[in-house]
């Protein structure tokens, strides 16, 4: 919950986070130093240098840290676990639905719990999608499709495997597809990050709903142009907020595109934690204001009501959250307490990031 | 065949800094001279070995191909230069990189099973040459646009129209009887005429100054659909490099990005 100078609250989903174990220990060769040596560089290139971890506690961080991180720390009232696997990396997974059940078991209030398929596990994998949906009532996926399996580098939305999978989706009532692009991709030498396979699937998926992760960057406008065009493609803002920090003005113009493109009902505030914490992200999406010059070249706006449904109303559109009662819930748990508690320490209230 | 010692075709690091000046980041459509990318460059009388680093060690692959496969082939060509090879340093796939490309091969080759189609990587290099091109045209844009010429006159300007005053990098057009002086434009100008050359597109004297990547000129009213587009890849391009360059500094040294001005 973030509450501004004049009292206005604004609900906070966090659409995108992790409880990852990228521990040397959990490390299954090269690749798995690689990919959080990577995240950490993302990670410290871009947060405010108080915001900045060890590389140590970067690498595998507790249940405690990551509620507290969120919800006492961070504003958030709600989060969504999403996993990725990796597990050509990592001995156990880099985070798992299995190891990311262990939030919702403990906070079953706070937390949506998501999971996740690999067409190309086939058979398999179409059973493993059942079990996910049997035991947690899964309402979305997050898709990796750069992950690597065996001599697979990657793989495409458009791919009839894939379909498979989405059609089963349908049936199954998982209507919220989170699509991360990332590295190498088969083939690799296409465009690693071609976002044109979400449009492909997103217009026969016309019951689903495709959330990009991190706006399809690096091909941001090639994203703006697809999700203009499909009314079920969404924009995860992941990696694009926490350019306000370094880059405002590029931000600026980034949200202008988005807000041009795609409107305020499709973009989804996330943190990906623990890339960066939500804290000083919800604090700059507040304080977050479009300059004069795009106001005018757009014709966007960056009002309340915008704030709101990017930080928690499209969110909780797209996963059926009646607000009044999930705010309901929590408001006398333990972590809004906390919270509450936090906050009114001198120094520990809002907008100390504008 | 040269002698070290001769000036003539001796081989030296600043010749090969000069070789490899023009070759690009495909997707930042920026010389990997300039963003500091090269490593190190070692000559050892008519043998060279250019070692480069990337942003992170995931960088796609098939860019990493281009950019090595690119520096040795400029770098081959200086007078003097018996072989030139290249190292890819601390990236996923630098063993195939390194490997493959200093034996000559093809992206396929270097990746049995992995590619497909596109051999030499010539799509790829066209698409984000293509959007180079947008990018550049969209500073010229906006920058006609700002000296206060309208939307006919832009349209109805030739490649002749446009000289470039090298020394003041400046871009100087003709139009509506006089000369308009665009400002530290000139490098973008300059490189504008290049990616419109590399893409094939007309760009003999009469030709429109602008066009859409198909070459097709701009037509009246067109301009703010135009500019949107290109506008969007221009930021784009922008807004990578920034995050590339500060990925980068964070990999290698240096702590975050300071706000400094940005170019948009």
């Amino acid at each position: 919950m973030y509450r501004t100078a004049n009292g206005d609250e604004v609900f906070v989903i966090d659409a995108h986070s992790h409880l990852w174990d990228a521990s040397p220990a959990n490390q299954l060769n090269k690749y798995g130093r690689g990919w959080i040596d990577c995240f950490y560089a993302y990670h410290k290139n871009l947060s405010p240098p108080e915001y900045v971890w060890s590389l140590e506690h970067y690498e595998k961080y507790s249940p405690d840290d990551m509620v507290h991180d969120q919800f006492v720390k961070g504003y958030v009232d709600l989060a969504i676990l999403q996993p990725t696997y990796l597990t050509d990396f990592y001995k156990d997974g880099f985070n798992t639905i299995e190891q990311n059940s262990v939030m919702k078991k403990a906070y079953p209030n706070r937390y949506i719990l998501n999971g996740a398929f690999d067409p190309r596990d086939g058979d398999a994998g179409l059973d493993y999608l059942r079990r996910q949906k049997g035991e947690w009532d899964i309402k979305g996926v997050k898709l990796y499709t750069a992950e690597w399996r065996g001599t697979s580098k990657g793989y495409k939305l458009s791919d009839p495997e894939t379909y498979r999978f989405l059609e089963e989706c349908v049936k199954l009532g998982i209507t919220n597809i989170h699509v991360h692009k990332g590295p190498t991709i088969y083939p690799l030498n296409r465009d690693a990050f071609d976002v044109a396979d979400v449009d492909d699937a997103a217009s026969i998926f016309t019951d689903l709903n495709f959330i990009v992760e991190h706006c399809g960057l690096p091909r941001l406008e090639d994203f703006c142009w697809i999700a203009t065009q499909e009314s079920n493609v969404y924009a995860g803002l992941a990696v694009v907020l926490p350019f306000a920090h370094p880059r405002p003005r590029y931000f600026a113009e980034v949200m202008a595109n988005l807000l041009f493109w795609l409107g305020p009902d499709k973009i989804l505030f996330g943190s990906d934690y623990a890339l960066w914490e939500p804290k000083w992200l919800v604090e700059k999406m507040m304080a977050f204001e479009i300059p004069e010059d795009l106001q005018a070249e757009f014709n966007v706006q960056m009002d309340m009501e915008t704030r709101r449904k990017i930080l928690g109303l499209n969110a909780a559109r797209l996963y059926n959250i009646d607000v009044d009662a999930a705010q309901m819930s929590i408001a006398n748990d333990d972590l809004s307490k906390k919270a509450e508690e936090l906050r009114s320490q001198p120094g520990g209230s809002i907008g100390s990031l504008a | 065949m040269s002698i070290a010692g001769t000036s003539g075709t001796e081989v030296t690091e600043e010749r090969i800094y000069e070789a490899i000046a023009d070759v690009l980041d495909p997707e930042l459509d920026e010389s990997l001279v300039k963003l500091g990318f090269i490593d190190r460059i070692e000559v050892s009388g008519p043998d060279v070995t250019i070692s480069f680093k990337l942003p992170t060690y995931w960088c796609a692959p098939n860019f990493a191909y281009l950019m090595a496969a690119d520096l040795r082939r400029q770098a081959s060509r200086v007078p003097g230069v018996r072989s030139a090879r290249v190292i890819l340093l601390d990236h996923c796939a630098e063993d195939e990189v390194t490997g493959g490309v200093n034996r000559g091969q093809t992206f396929p080759e270097a990746f049995p099973g992995e590619a497909t189609e596109d051999e030499h990587l010539e799509e790829l290099r066209r698409i984000f040459l293509c959007k180079g091109f947008l990018m550049r045209q969209d500073t010229l844009l906006r920058h006609l646009l700002k000296s206060g010429l309208d939307e006919a006159t832009i349209a109805a300007l030739r490649v002749a129209d446009m000289r470039i005053d090298g020394a003041a990098n400046d871009a100087i057009v003709v139009a509506n009887g006089r000369e308009y002086r665009l400002e530290r434009s000139g490098r973008n100008a300059s490189l504008y005429q290049q990616r419109r050359v590399a893409l094939g597109l007309p760009h003999a004297a009469s030709d429109p100054l602008i066009i859409d990547d198909q070459g097709q000129p701009l037509h009246t009213g067109q301009l703010q659909q135009f500019l949107r587009r290109s506008r969007s890849v221009r930021m784009n391009i922008l807004f990578n490099t920034s995050m590339c360059k500060g990925l980068f500094r964070t990999r290698y040294g240096g702590s975050s990005v300071p706000a400094d001005d940005d170019d948009l």
